[in-house]
Order: structure tokens, then sequence, then C-alpha cells
């Protein structure tokens, strides 16, 4: 019973409906709604081209970053200096060129083998490094013997 | 979503919610062109609003409460609700007068709450779903409210139809 008298209730309430806003509303409030957003923007179409020129370059350089071949990146390392193995292996190849020419391959080539072994040893015995290059000399002498 | 169709969709229907609410056409207008100033501010977000009707209705909701607060304040506390019968049969139209007149009474004499979710479904057209979200509340707590008022309005009105 209660439920057919609150459906009636219902029925009743949907004879009613609201009576429309003043017609002129919606222009005054989307114009002020629009000035607002133009006075408090914060990305101006400036910003936006270069937000988006900065985002390019950095995607480019990721992606090439990537793409960069391994040998690359170890030449470039070793240019810049980070990579000190390459960066003497590169020396040293240089040095055999110009020892070829000078007719000085042995010397050259004893003098890379020693730097190579000083280098492997390098990290190892930091503290002792005069003893091991003494060492190194006399098992290049007896080699040589 | 742009601005011009949230207003064509749901502009009218906050109007007429905040006037029933505030009691007055001046401070609705006001608190709706709050509400469309936060909705400018949202700009590219608004393309992604799932239930808008909920949205604007909160927004509109949230307005009219921080409005009403700060009036609140000013007046030391004491806020004068009279002439909601009025306001009420100022803003719904009928079959006759009459009949318009007795469901103002009536409407104005539910507790707020209560009216406010009646006011949500009948004359904005929302969802219990989007009544919820735009109040803060639980669907079952929306549907238990909007109960009690048809309840509650019956007995206002019978006798008087």
């Amino acid at each position: 019973m209660k439920i057919q008298n609150d459906q009636k209730t219902e029925d009743f309430l949907n004879n009613f409906s609201r009576k429309p806003a003043p017609p002129e509303l919606k222009e005054k409030i989307l114009n002020e709604a629009r000035r607002e957003r133009a006075e408090k923007r914060v990305m101006t179409p400036m910003l936006w081209k270069v937000g988006l020129i900065c985002s390019a370059s950095i995607l480019t350089f990721l992606l090439l970053d990537t793409f960069i071949l391994p040998n690359q990146k170890r030449y470039i390392a070793s240019l810049v200096g980070t990579q000190p193995v390459i960066r003497i292996q590169k020396q040293d190849e240089s040095l055999l060129f110009l020892a070829k020419l000078l007719n000085m391959t042995q010397e050259a080539e004893n003098m890379t083998w020693l730097k190579a072994k000083l280098l492997r040893k390098h990290k190892s015995n930091r503290n002792n490094r005069y003893e091991e290059f003494l060492r190194l000399k006399e098992e290049l002498n007896e080699d040589k013997i | 979503m742009d601005l011009e169709e949230l207003y064509d969709r749901f502009g009218d229907r906050a109007y007429h919610y905040l006037y029933i609410k505030l009691g007055s056409a001046g401070d609705a207008e006001d608190v709706l062109q709050e509400v469309f100033y936060r909705l400018a501010r949202y700009s590219i977000r608004l393309k992604f609003i799932r239930r808008p009707a909920a949205f604007v209705f909160q927004i509109a909701r949230n307005e009219a409460n921080r409005f009403l607060k700060k009036k609140i304040h000013e007046k030391n506390g004491c806020r004068k609700n009279t002439g909601l019968c009025e306001i009420i049969s100022n803003s719904i139209s009928g079959k006759d007068e009459e009949s318009v007149q007795i469901l103002s009474a009536s409407l104005a004499q539910l507790p707020e709450e209560q009216r406010e979710i009646i006011v949500l479904k009948f004359f904005e057209e929302l969802t219990f779903k989007e009544i919820a979200s735009a109040c803060g509340l639980s669907i079952n707590t929306a549907a238990s409210r909007y109960r009690y008022g048809i309840a509650k309005l019956r007995s206002l009105m019978e006798g008087k139809l």
C-alpha cells in the first residue's frame, strides 16, 4: 500500500518541471569563463612550441643513443677521456705505426706489451706501482735474453 | 567536451539547483559563474571526465556550500531561510498554480538533505549514482534519503490535493 502511495507521489512530482534560466545567462557565464581562462592560462602558444621542441630534442637524443654502435660509444668515450684503456690502445696503435715507419718495430712492441701489463695490474696494485714496474722490466729483460 | 557543451547540457539544471539551494537568483548566478570559472581552469582535463553530470553538480554543490559558509560567517552565524516556499514555486512550473503552491510548501518543509536529493532526482534529472557522487554519499544513503523524503512529502501533501 505504501509503495503504491509513494508511486503516486512520484507520478505527481513528474507533472512538474523546472522553469528555464534567464536567456542571457548562458552568454554572460560563458564569456566570463572564457575571459578567465585566457587571463589565467599558464601555457601560452609560445611555451607550447618551446616545450614541443625540447621534448623532440630529448627524444631524438635518446633514440640516437640507443641505436649508436657499441664501438662508436667506446671510441667517443676514449676521445672524451672516460675510458683510459681505449685511449692508450689508440695511442699504441699510432706508436706502432710510427715505429714501423722508423724500422723500430721490436722496441715499440716491447713498450706496448709492458704498458698493457702495467695497465692490467693497475687497479689491484696501485700502491706498489713502482716495484711492479721494476719487476716487469726484469721479466722483459729475461725474456729478451 | 568543451564549456559550451557543458553549459548546454547542465547549465540550466545547475542554475535551478543553485537557485533553490541558495534562495536567490543573484546568488545562484554568482555561484554558477564560479562553477564555470572552475570548469574553465580544468581545460584539457574536461575531456577525460567520465560522469560529467556528477562532476558539474559536485562542483556546484561545493561552491554553493562555500558561498553559504561565507555568507553565514558574515552574518554572525545566522542564516535566514525565509521565503523558501516562494523560491521553489518561482522555479517550477506545473499544470495548475494551486498544485505548484502545495508542492512548494511541502518541499520547503522537508529537511534540507532530503529536499536536495528530491530536487536533484526530479528537477535536475540525475540518477542515484550521479546524485551520490555529486553529494559525496553512498548510493544506498542517497536512495534511502530519497525514500524518506518521498514518504514525508506524501504525508505533508495528504489531504491537500
